[in-house]
């Protein structure tokens, strides 16, 4: 096969898996934010918290109990889902009614707070799979991701992995916000809290499952980062967030499918900005990232062009 | 009696609106509630479903304080209430806006929704479509099908004739009579309606945050004073 040829499927193979690891990163905060009108600033440092257990996990359980490192994805699921609930209560609930501005600062010292814990409280973090990443070292290894290999083209096992359960997690979500009680209440409730209420809603308990259910899809998504990059402790602040929300809005504030899709389009829009400069725009001085410049201009084009995203209405529909 | 406020004081902040409101409605009644914009009608329709918290005095629903508790045990405890403007859910349709009225658990949501469709048969042909797509009166008649869904014992009515021709309004009405039959006490708010105070057997006027007269619906309507500020009457 001809080279450019390889390159353009490589592009789009990979731009799709990295889509999907994107959906998953962002799925947890569009319904936050969809319900609630929260946004949840430290949805990155969620993520990488639970990269952090991930990694933690695999040096833990992998040598001495022979487990599968990926089986750390449910306790990520579980431990950041009850981190949101934690959150919820000691924080959200008290400001949730008091307009924008509030949960957007206090959610930012909390993600300032928790990045802190991570930094101080963990020390050098070895990546699970040396084969990424600066800093590999061999003795560090608890994971060897396999890739599949197709002809010319190839795959990385967890990029695979992470874009099955979004495109598994994702299409799930939806169909428990329209077809469930507890999902048509959420949405209820993102429409018109305080008609939710007068209408028999109790709206504590769908603010809360909104919530707590977004933490824990950011716990998956960071089970699943750990495998695919070398993780430091603002990662979340300077990497995750900034494309979770070019993803979100994208998409459209709200919509689950939306957000899948966005993601896709985030995703390729990097891997072919790459393919770009490696070959072309390298000769002109870009940089090696001019794929999030990239990503930022036709983030800014679309949102010129369709203000609430390709899919949104502004809230859960 | 099945509903009795006593003494009701409320504000907002530092505002106090409602002054010692005293008001009751008997089980299976029809009350009307009579007073322009700003008079405090609404407020008190809010105080009852506890989206407004009060200090003094008290509302007693069938022998029991409603006190501290939020608005959807309120509705638990048989008051439903459509609001002024309906506020439907705008993103769903008119089906899943009149499941949300209902409980999660609800063995006869089936004969629930049947009996809104009966009361309301031209809600029944847009059931699949999106709330925000309907007229006006439509919009009405889904905000006391969604408040029916939770098959009250009393219905707060806020405002029903807002944004409504007066043919609509009259229909609404016959449905709100219809519902009455069955056994559900009204208490309806409206500014300017003779008719509201002709479908009641009592109604209550309110001025300035105060309950200023009170009786039979039939010596209101024939009170000059009242025909003049309350029904745009001059004789």
């Amino acid at each position: 096969m001809d080279t450019s040829l390889v390159n353009f499927a490589q592009a789009i193979i990979s731009g799709i898996l990295l889509g999907g690891f994107f959906a998953l990163a962002s799925v947890g905060l569009s319904l936050i934010f969809g319900v609630q009108r929260i946004l949840n600033v430290a949805h990155g440092a969620f993520i990488v918290l639970a990269a952090f257990v991930t990694i933690q996990f695999s040096l833990v359980a992998t040598p001495s109990l022979h487990l599968n490192p990926l089986a750390s994805l449910g306790l990520d699921f579980m431990l950041i889902g009850g981190l949101g609930v934690c959150v919820y209560f000691l924080l959200i609930r008290r400001i949730e009614n008091s307009g924008f501005e509030a949960p957007l600062l206090a959610t930012f010292g909390l993600s300032v707070f928790l990045e802190y814990i991570i930094q101080s409280g963990l020390g050098p973090i070895p990546s699970i799979d040396p084969s990424h990443g600066q800093g590999a070292q061999a003795e560090h290894q608890i994971y060897s991701s396999t890739s599949l290999i197709v002809g010319p083209l190839f795959v990385q096992e967890p990029e695979l992995i992470s874009f099955l359960i979004a495109i598994i997690i994702i299409p799930i979500l939806h169909l428990f916000l329209s077809r469930t009680y507890y999902g048509k209440a959420i949405r209820a409730t993102a429409q018109d809290w305080l008609a939710a209420e007068f209408s028999g809603i109790d709206i504590r308990k769908t603010r809360l499952l909104s919530f707590a259910l977004g933490s824990a899809l950011a716990g998956v998504a960071g089970g699943m980062f750990a495998f695919t990059n070398s993780v430091t402790p603002l990662l979340g602040d300077t990497y995750l967030l900034p494309i979770i929300l070019v993803v979100i809005i994208l998409g459209g504030v709200g919509s689950m499918i939306g957000t899948l899709i966005g993601g896709f389009v985030v995703g390729l829009l990097l891997s072919f900005s790459e393919l770009f400069d490696s070959s072309y725009l390298f000769r002109f001085g870009f940089q090696p990232d001019v794929g999030y410049l990239i990503t930022f201009l036709v983030f800014l084009i679309v949102l010129m062009v369709r203000p609430n995203g390709l899919f949104g209405k502004g809230v859960v529909k | 009696m099945s509903l009795s406020i006593n003494s009701l004081s409320t504000s907002y902040a530092n505002l106090q609106v409602l002054w010692d409101v005293s008001l009751h409605v008997d089980k299976g009644e029809v009350v009307s509630l009579i007073g322009a914009n700003g008079a405090g009608k609404s407020t008190l329709l809010k105080s009852i479903m506890a989206i407004i918290r009060y200090r003094n005095g008290s509302i007693v629903f069938e022998g029991q304080s409603l006190k501290g508790l939020y608005p959807h045990q309120v509705v638990a405890r048989g008051i439903a209430y459509v609001p002024e403007g309906r506020r439907l859910f705008p993103s769903m349709s008119v089906e899943e806006n009149l499941r949300m009225g209902a409980p999660r658990k609800c063995e006869d949501l089936d004969s629930r929704l049947d009996s809104v469709f009966s009361l309301f048969p031209a809600v029944n042909a847009r059931k699949k479509q999106s709330a925000s797509t309907l007229s006006g009166g439509e919009q009405q008649m889904v905000a006391i099908g969604r408040a029916l869904m939770t098959k009250p014992r009393m219905l707060l009515l806020d405002e029903l004739s807002f944004g409504l021709s007066p043919k609509v309004f009259e229909r609404v009405l016959d449905a709100i009579e219809e519902t009455n039959h069955l056994g559900v006490s009204i208490l309806l708010a409206e500014q300017n309606s003779e008719r509201a105070l002709e479908v009641s057997k009592r109604a209550y006027i309110m001025e300035n945050g105060r309950i200023s007269s009170e009786g039979k619906s039939q010596e209101l309507i024939n009170d000059s004073r009242v025909r003049e500020a309350y029904l745009g009457i001059v004789d």
